[in-house]
């Protein structure tokens, strides 16, 4: 609340009080009063009501700082009202029920549509693991009958399954703190096991891969960590140049901590777009001229990276490369524990 | 002869394994009775697939209950990837942990290292390949060809071990590039034919000529 704000809200009582002493001083000396008498009454007048608004102000100021406080200070600022303390004006009165009532309908459509939601990501993740078991079918089918279109449909598979697997992970991104174990992972191995479950799409796409890993472990979730870098390689894939394509993964041990990264000689991504490549829903000018992006990869990286702690960040070359790291923070805790 | 149990509610799903265990050598029994699994376990198996979403029964439980009389390892089975079912799986006496939708390559290694692992077996127990008077040394993978020796790098050695191991067909080179991603090799066509080169070098080296044949646009041949 501001001072101008406040002096606008009580114009008209101003304006009514200016009035009442001029038409008052004006009556007064048309009755023959003395001018040092009018004026004395005019500035008490005055004196009181100046007095009685800076008080007024002060304490109105008082009371909507405090709410505004209050505002910042909870967790779920539409939960004010239970707070504010009681006010003798009417005015506040009225005010503070007709907030209570609004606000409780808020926090019941909030509810409605959470359950709502949690219901949905419950039916979703049920529907994934169902899926699965026809996945697992067909591709155990495919196995067993050798067969040139074999080789065609397990790809065809691995597709569906990686957009199943993104789907699920999608879903859980909100509660990843439900679903992990961190244990020392070794990278090498989980670099390896992303890129057998992908064998059939890569090799059916040219594409080669040179892992320098060596004895690297991190203190992470394999499972997570399998789906990063698993949106990493397909989208190095995805990205290719024409013909086949050459991916070096590689870490380094540093101070800071273990870096692991993901290098193409893809076409890499314009300079302008290279800020939003993380961003939810942006495919950029590569996804529109390849189509199949749906902005949703990286964006799902990063958010999972947050979790887990690991920084994620690219590099790139408009037709040359583009380089996604993954940093592993050294945890002095868990280094530490190790080292004994 | 391995013998392996198969636990699994879905038909379909324990028809394919059984074909896929099959046809990869092992001896295959299943069951569609889970009550009297106790009684399937007493038929000695090398190694129990066990599903953890059975309709009636839960796989943990199972596990526990064999576990009680026997040490047979048992590979846990499951759609669900959450971790509490893994904690769980290796809490309730599991040996291994695998999701659907699993590689059938992936789930034979994992059945072929468990195996190892429990029984000591070495199902690949000979330590050199002979063909044609060449020896391929597994431990120093090196190239014995009467008293001279020649060293491969590991690619090299990945490809000529599989080409041994399918010796006199013509193996595609799609499936030598398979196997080859199987094992943490992950090279293309192109990378494929440079590698025969140099083995060929190494070959002639050696004074091995026309070892490895090639039939234009299918693969190879020794």
């Amino acid at each position: 609340m501001t001072l101008g704000g406040y002096l606008k809200d009580k114009i008209i009582l101003i304006l009514l009080n200016g009035i009442g002493v001029l038409l008052l001083s004006l009556y007064l000396l048309a009755v023959r009063n003395n001018r040092t008498t009018v004026l004395l009454i005019a500035i008490t007048w005055s004196l009181v009501y100046l007095i009685w608004a800076t008080v007024d102000y002060w304490r109105r100021k008082l009371y909507f700082g405090k709410i505004d406080a209050l505002m910042k200070e909870l967790d779920q600022p539409y939960l004010v009202h239970e707070c504010i303390e009681n006010s003798w004006r009417l005015e506040d009165q009225l005010y503070r029920e007709i907030l209570r009532k609004s606000n409780k309908a808020v926090v019941e459509r909030i509810y409605q549509l959470e359950h709502e939601q949690k219901e949905y990501r419950e039916f979703i993740e049920g529907w994934i693991h169902e899926v699965k078991l026809p996945i697992t079918q067909i591709r155990l089918a495919c196995h067993n009958q050798e067969h040139n279109y074999s080789r065609r449909i397990e790809r065809y598979l691995t597709e569906l399954d990686n957009d199943v697997e993104q789907a699920l992970f999608y879903a859980r991104s909100d509660e990843v703190y439900k679903d992990y174990i961190i244990k020392e992972t070794k990278l090498q191995e989980v670099v390896s096991n992303v890129l057998k479950k992908n064998k059939y799409l890569m090799i059916q796409n040219q594409m080669s891969v040179e892992v320098e890993c060596k004895d690297t472990t991190v203190f992470s979730d394999s499972k997570w960590l399998e789906f990063i870098l698993g949106q990493i390689l397909l989208n190095a894939m995805k990205y290719k140049r024409e013909g086949g394509g050459v991916i070096s993964i590689c870490s380094i041990t540093m101070n800071s901590g273990i870096k692991l990264t993901v290098r193409d000689d893809g076409i890499g991504i314009p300079e302008g777009e290279k800020n939003r490549i993380f961003d939810k829903g942006f495919t950029g000018s590569n996804g529109r001229s390849r189509g199949k992006s749906t902005g949703i990869g990286l964006y799902l990286c990063r958010k999972l990276c947050l979790k887990l702690g690991l920084q994620i960040s690219a590099q790139s070359r408009l037709g040359e490369f583009t380089e996604i790291t993954l940093l592993f923070p050294k945890h002095s805790f868990l280094s530490k524990l190790k080292d004994g | 002869m391995a013998r392996i149990l198969i636990i699994e509610d879905e038909e379909s799903i324990r028809e394919e394994l059984e074909i896929l265990l099959r046809n990869a050598g092992y001896d295959v029994i299943c069951t569609e009775n889970f009550s009297t699994v106790e009684w399937d376990v007493r038929n000695n198996p090398d190694l129990i697939l066990l599903d953890i979403n059975l309709q009636e029964y839960n796989g943990f439980s199972i596990c526990t209950a064999i576990r009680k009389s026997s040490k047979v390892p048992i590979i846990f089975i499951t759609g669900r990837s959450s971790s509490i079912d893994e904690l769980q799986a290796f809490t309730s006496g599991g040996d291994d942990y695998i999701t659907k939708p699993y590689h059938p390559t992936v789930l034979l290694a994992r059945i072929s290292a468990v195996l190892k692992r429990t029984k000591g077996e070495d199902r690949g127990g000979e330590q050199t390949l002979v063909h044609k008077g060449l020896t391929l040394d597994q431990r120093s993978y090196k190239l014995v060809y009467r008293g001279n020796s020649q060293e491969l790098s590991k690619n090299e050695f990945k490809l000529l071990h599989y080409l041994f191991q399918r010796k006199g067909e013509v193996v595609p080179r799609l499936d030598i590039i398979e196997y080859l991603w199987d094992n943490d090799v992950f090279i293309d066509d192109n990378t494929l034919s440079v590698n025969v080169t140099r083995i060929r070098s190494k070959l002639e080296q050696l004074g091995v000529t026309d070892f490895i044949g090639t039939k234009r646009g299918v693969g190879y041949i020794i």
